[in-house]
């Protein structure tokens, strides 16, 4: 025997209408409370404390001279950073920037330095 | 919440540009189901597709500023998913499977949950073991085809890639996937099915 091509375009349907269903409206409520608590999360103090703690303990750590502070962002003199000093800022700030949301993450990241 | 129900996704996006989470709110009621249906289509896996789901939508916060806003969202959405699946599907590949995994997997409230436990019929169980062991750009194709009802040409724009490509990937899965059945049926293992 042989599939005909529509009822092969039938059959792949069906199984994966089956084997996807929607979610249920208690799975969507949840999911979505979770998404606004993770993006409200952004902004509020777990991550502005922790992208500020980590870049003291950077700044006291090794830039001293040439890297401050400022409102949670780190700043610096790109002019007076080498590349190899550069690389290692932009690296410092990837990972900061990976960091997912949880006050977990930070404290695994802050025990590396 | 309702307020948002005929608004564009472009000003959703503008008002979520401005802080507006209840936006984001209103794009997740509009597209979370498409997106974890594909999620869940390409992963096979409940867990898996919550989370890609919930990474796609905290995506289009993170990256509100850069979508485009005068291209559809949903096809912005798909891709996301589907490069999220991608990375999914490939890490589950590497990961060594111990029998403590497969125990967590058995017990594990999604394995448990009502949607698994609808008993199957011997033909959808080989086309979906069939879909799940197509090759990744293959099994996605089929999905967003299928599932999601996407035509050739938004195949393409979603995956960036040319139509003819799409064709070809569609016309290599479908193959594929009519080859294994009529083993399936070659050698009996599906004759009760059809008779």
């Amino acid at each position: 025997m042989n599939w005909r091509n529509d009822s092969l375009d039938q059959l792949i349907t069906q199984a994966l209408r089956q084997n996807a269903p929607a979610p249920s409206a208690a799975a969507r409520g949840q999911a979505r409370l979770r998404l606004l608590n993770a993006c409200q999360s952004m902004y509020v103090e777990p991550v502005r404390v922790s992208r500020l703690q980590i870049a003291k303990r950077w700044m006291q750590a090794q830039w001293r001279e040439w890297v401050w502070v400022d409102n949670s962002e780190v700043r610096y003199e790109r002019a007076r950073l080498n590349r190899y000093q550069l690389a290692h800022v932009h690296t410092y700030e990837r990972r900061i920037m990976a960091l997912t949301f949880e006050p977990m993450h930070f404290n695994a990241f802050s025990a590396i330095w | 919440m309702d307020s948002f129900e005929n608004l564009p996704d472009a000003l959703l996006i503008e008002r979520l540009r401005a802080d507006d989470l209840e936006a984001l709110g209103g794009l997740f009621d509009r597209y979370y189901t498409q997106v974890y249906r594909a999620a869940i289509a390409i992963t096979q896996d409940s867990q898996a597709a919550e989370d890609i789901a919930q990474e796609a939508f905290l995506r289009v916060h993170r990256y509100a500023e850069r979508i485009d806003t005068s291209l559809p969202l949903m096809p912005w959405l798909y891709r996301v998913t589907v490069n999220l699946s991608y990375t999914w599907v490939t890490r589950q590949k590497k990961r060594r499977v111990s029998l403590e995994d497969i125990v967590d997997r058995l017990i594990s409230p999604s394995w448990l949950a009502p949607e698994n436990l609808i008993e199957h019929t011997e033909l959808q169980r080989r086309v979906r073991e069939a879909i799940r062991d197509l090759p990744f750009n293959q099994r996605v194709v089929v999905v967003l085809h299928y599932l999601n009802g996407q035509n050739l040409d938004e195949i393409a724009q979603i995956l960036d890639c040319p139509v003819g490509t799409v064709k070809s990937r569609l016309h290599y899965a479908r193959e594929t996937l009519r080859r294994r059945l009529d083993f399936a049926l070659w050698t009996g293992e599906l004759v009760h099915e059809l008779a």
